[in-house]
């Protein structure tokens, strides 16, 4: 989850409250926000990731103010309704990043801090609800260094433009090569086949979207008057961020003037500021809470969350804020009422049981196999599931058969490339890790291996395995260990001379059990012992418990 | 002994064929009668702990580094993993680099250092191949950074050394033959015709001190997860299963994560490539969750993405299963279970992080479900105050954050242990997108959480970390008490 470092005494400026660290953590808490670490300077915060608009710390301080009633300022609307611009959208953008809304901010006071809180704000909220830009990008301009009323955004063709922070023109193509955003974002969109969105005024290009802006319109600390867009895939997302964007600039005391979208024959005007409205029987909250309270707490608690409530009928009816983006149905605000009546304060309540409890057969056959073993001297070991070709295979000197693995495309680590096929790979391992350690050594492990079957299936079985490390190890030892293992369970089984790679040629059985090849034992191949530095005989054998017809 | 004087255990033990512990019980015997004087030595051994066993095998992280910056040029931006940060801190620290605009560059302390084994490594080398590596006081300075790093542990060992006979034992022992009358070890002859009436059987000191036996056991993780299982199974819960290798769509999609969303990351999930796809078998339900989707996340749900086959991620993709399966039957009232119906399953779920020797990238959960009427939040914490109480777990609950669940909340528990409290899992009152009924109609509480922490939290073991469980030495498994 992502996490916010907030300057306290900004922090402060907005809260406009004094609490101690101790009542700011607590309620924090609370909110359903972690506290990471607070110094004398600054804040640091893990977010959730439901509430985009708690990704900043104007957002934080409101919530807190909301939640401590000390705010009753509930709706954000557009004081000025008149356009301020017009982005005029090309159709040519339909099939790469089709929409855009865009904003007018007036009179913002930036400081260093103020300043940098908002770009990290906005890199946040990109990368996180905006999915690393593909679905939502913001830009912000230095509306003064705008040339014209008129925008376009449109697909253009390779151009060269001064990008932000940099110094020159240099072409988009290059741009995607060579920039740190460039590179960090040029996946979002597939360049270059059909052109390069971009933004433009009467001057030239504002923005190559969502990558970089101009730098001729660089917002800095004496910037006054903005302009903001948002372009993405979703209309719907794209609105819902520009309304919570509007939302925040009018907290930080700046005018918000909206600005037309025209896609050729339709025309959009964003802030929408749109409300809505969703109501809730006072009894279903109760019933998913598990307490109740009246009409009137429930008021209470709805403001804390910075909820417009009042009672109609029997149900609550809530105004949605304007810079909510999550809010779906009747479920998210349960919550948020939960939370405004404080989970502290859920007083538990039981739960009856008509049904009896129950344990699946394999859980209570496995323990039973588990008993038998380490009644007859063997230690249970448990071992990672995720395994390589090497340590399946190679050191064990068997061929790898076709397809038979069930294989990882895309694992982070080089030791990790497959589920393990069985499980003695696992216990050999083990005994490589053991060889000071006094002898004789016996152990087990009982868990799953995985396969991929004819039909090209993954399967997944029990199987258990044992070797014993002795100087003294033989096939007999682990044989009589099969044997009781096998009378304890009542199967009745042959063996027959086998070949594996494992073992010494002619010290290797084969179990079949109601004519079904289960399983395999006998004394390991000394060249397997020096593929794991295992200085003692080994002997081992291995079953697939599901063949056995046990469960 | 009483030819040389003296004699160390080894001598002993070859001359009388006796085991070491029967010759030290016998000494000590003969030490309390005044016959022979034992003889101990006091010694630093040193003994590598597991982070020190890796860097012997691997090198230090800052050696490695340092290789690193040699051959091509490094950012300390990107340096990320665990041991970077550390080799980062130590090549600082003995000024082998030097950052410059954001890049590291070697110094000419480095350099030279390059040219050589780090002497700290050799150390580490020369004990990794001798346990008790005896190495003497020339290195203290060494060894002690090493020790501050945490890679070794120096004991203080007593160790016999040999026995002295005294003048006393040497008398008794010309008299031994006087002795015989006393009995010694008992044997099938001896009971048999009662050969030890009337004579006097000889004293064995019984505060000797021997090795401890090793029992075979059950695995400490096994043994908690036991105990997870039948807690449940007390509560009225029955056992349920599930695919480990499943499709994104029962570990996401039908828990209403959206097909962008940041969890589904190449990074965070192991997909597969062989099988790479996998059938939906349920139609109907997948028609169900697509409509779903595009109507809450609105976007166009993608079939293919909800086939591909992964390895799960949680084990409520169990549950998920379970809910779908038991809310059709309950809607259809073919069901003959009483409501509340209460089920959990635990398993192994995977992370695609990078693994070190303190972290994995398999491990377990276990999860529960209560389908019934009417079931609050205030349930759901008294069903999970109820586990951990019988765990010995004081648990605390906080709001979240996961798609499927709404209200959600996290839990902690307090460790004794660490004495904080620490994040256990996840849980709420599942979503009607995900059940696919009102709540009005049925509800359906669900948490999942691990089953390693429970280990952990529970009893002091000397285990700090997860992946410490699945280090399965025998010598780990012989010291493992029981939980």
């Amino acid at each position: 989850m992502p996490v916010v470092k907030i300057n306290k005494r900004y922090f402060n400026s907005l809260l406009k409250l004094r609490m101690s660290d101790e009542q700011l953590k607590d309620q924090i808490s609370k909110l359903g926000l972690e506290i990471e670490s607070m110094s004398k300077d600054e804040i640091e915060i893990e977010l959730s990731p439901s509430r985009p608009d708690l990704l900043d710390p104007v957002g934080i301080a409101r919530a807190l103010r909301y939640f401590m009633h000390k705010s009753d300022k509930f709706h954000y609307t557009l004081d000025n309704k008149k356009p301020e611009m017009t982005i005029t959208v090309s159709s040519s953008v339909k099939n790469v990043r089709p929409f855009i809304a865009g904003m007018v901010v007036k009179g913002i006071k930036l400081d260093e801090t103020s300043l940098q809180q908002l770009m990290s704000f906005t890199d946040k909220f990109c990368d996180t609800f905006g999915r690393k830009r593909k679905k939502i990008a913001i830009g912000i301009h230095n509306l003064d260094s705008i040339e014209s009323m008129d925008l376009s955004y449109t697909l253009a063709k390779d151009e060269k433009f001064t990008a932000l922070n940099s110094e020159g023109h240099e072409s988009f193509s290059s741009i995607l090569k060579t920039n740190k955003k460039g590179i960090g974002y040029g996946e979002v969109i597939e360049y270059g086949k059909s052109g390069y969105p971009v933004l433009r005024d009467s001057k030239g290009v504002l923005a190559l979207i969502p990558i970089i802006n101009s730098e001729r319109t660089k917002v800095t600390k004496s910037t006054k008057n903005l302009f903001v867009d948002v372009t993405g895939n979703s209309e719907y997302a794209i609105g819902k961020s520009i309304d919570m964007l509007a939302a925040m600039f009018m907290d930080i005391g700046a005018a918000v003037y909206p600005v037309v979208t025209s896609y050729g024959s339709s025309r959009k005007i964003y802030p929408v500021m749109e409300s809505g409205y969703i109501s809730i029987a006072l009894e279903d909250i109760w019933k998913s809470l598990g307490v109740r309270f009246d009409y009137r707490a429930a008021i209470s608690l709805a403001n804390k969350m910075g909820y417009e409530a009042a009672s109609v009928g029997k149900r609550i009816r809530f105004s949605l804020p304007e810079y909510r983006i999550d809010i779906m149905n009747e479920q998210d605000i349960i919550e948020d009422m939960a939370i405004a009546y404080g989970y502290d304060y859920i007083q538990p309540i039981g739960l009856p049981s008509y049904n009896a409890g129950l344990l699946e057969s394999t859980t209570l056959k496995n323990r039973n196999l588990e008993s038998i073993m380490t009644g007859m001297g063997f230690t249970q070991v448990m071992n990672s599931y995720l395994t390589n070709p090497s340590a399946n295979y190679e050191k064990m000197e068997v061929m790898k058969a076709r397809d038979e693995a069930v294989t990882i495309a895309n694992s982070v680590n080089s030791s990790i490339s497959m589920l393990r096929t069985w499980l003695l790979p696992s216990l050999m391992g083990n005994l490589s890790k053991s060889q000071h350690e006094k002898m004789p050594q016996r152990l087990f492990e009982l868990d799953m291996a995985f396969s991929v079957n004819a039909s090209k299936k993954a399967t997944e079985e029990y199987r258990i395995a044992a070797v014993v490390s002795d100087p003294k190890a033989n096939l007999n030892d682990i044989k009589a260990v099969l044997e009781e293992l096998m009378y304890m369970n009542r199967v009745k089984y042959t063996v027959s001379k086998c070949s594996h790679g494992s073992f010494i040629e002619g010290r290797c059985g084969e179990i079949k059990a109601d004519g079904k090849s289960v399983g395999f034992f006998g004394e390991i191949h000394p060249k397997v012992l020096n593929n794991f530095s295992i200085d003692e005989p080994v002997s081992a054998f291995e079953i697939n418990i599901q063949n056995l017809g046990i469960y | 002994m009483v030819r040389t004087g003296s004699a160390s255990l080894t001598e002993l033990e070859k001359h009388t064929e006796l085991s070491r512990d029967q010759v030290l019980w016998a000494l000590h015997g003969l030490e309390d009668k005044g016959f022979v004087k034992l003889h101990y030595k006091e010694e630093r051994r040193i003994i590598l702990t597991a982070e020190g066993k890796k860097y012997a095998e691997s090198g230090l992280p800052e050696s490695r580094l340092l290789q690193r910056i040699s051959k091509s040029e490094v950012k300390t931006a990107s340096l990320s993993s665990n041991e970077d940060k550390i080799g980062l801190q130590w090549l600082m620290r003995k000024r082998l680099a030097q950052v410059d605009n954001g890049a590291l560059k070697i110094t000419s302390t480095g350099e030279s250092a390059l040219k050589k084994e780090f002497p700290e490594e050799r150390l580490l080398r020369a004990i990794g191949k001798d346990d008790h590596g005896k190495l003497a006081s020339e290195h203290r300075e060494e060894l002690d950074t090493l020790k501050r790093r945490g890679l070794l542990d120096i004991e203080n060992v007593t160790e016999f050394e040999k026995a002295e006979i005294t003048q006393k034992g040497k008398e008794a022992s010309k008299n031994s033959s006087e002795n015989t009358d006393e009995i010694g070890s008992i044997d099938r002859e001896m009971i048999a015709k009662m050969g030890w009436k009337g004579r006097k059987f000889s004293e064995y000191d019984v505060s000797a001190k021997v090795d401890r036996e090793f029992a075979a056991k059950r695995h400490v993780l096994k043994q908690t997860i036991d105990r997870i299982k039948d807690v449940y199974m007390s509560m009225g819960f029955k056992e349920i299963s599930g695919p480990t290798i499943d499709s994104a769509f029962w570990v996401f999609d039908s828990l209403f994560v959206p097909q962008d969303h940041p969890a589904r990351d190449k990074q965070d999930t192991f997909f597969l490539e062989n099988p790479k796809d996998m059938e939906i078998e349920e139609k109907d339900y997948a028609k169900r969750i697509k409509e779903e989707h595009e109507r809450s996340w609105k976007y166009d749900w993608d079939i293919d993405k909800a086939r591909q086959s992964v390895l799960r991620t949680h084990t409520t993709s169990v549950s998920a299963r379970f809910v779908q399966e038991a809310v059709a039957k309950i809607v259809s009232e073919e069901s003959d279970e009483a409501l509340p119906l209460k089920a959990f399953s635990l398993g192994r779920l995977f992370r695609n992080e990078n693994i070190d020797y303190r972290h994995l990238a398999d491990f377990y959960q276990h999860d529960g479900v209560i389908i019934g009427k009417d079931l609050t939040m205030a349930n759901l914490f008294d069903t999970l105050i109820k586990i951990y109480a019988k765990l010995g777990i004081k648990i605390k609950f906080k709001p979240s954050y996961f798609p499927f669940v709404e209200p959600a909340a996290e839990f902690y528990g307090y460790s004794d242990v660490t004495d904080e409290w620490v994040e256990l899992g996840g849980s709420g009152i599942m979503r009607s997108e995900v059940t696919g009924i009102a709540r009005s109609k049925i509800s359906v509480l669900a948490w999942g959480a691990g089953v390693e922490r429970v280990l952990l939290m529970s009893k002091d073991n000397g285990i700090k970390s997860i992946a410490e469980l699945y280090n399965n030495g025998i010598g780990f498994a012989r010291n493992m008490r029981s939980v």
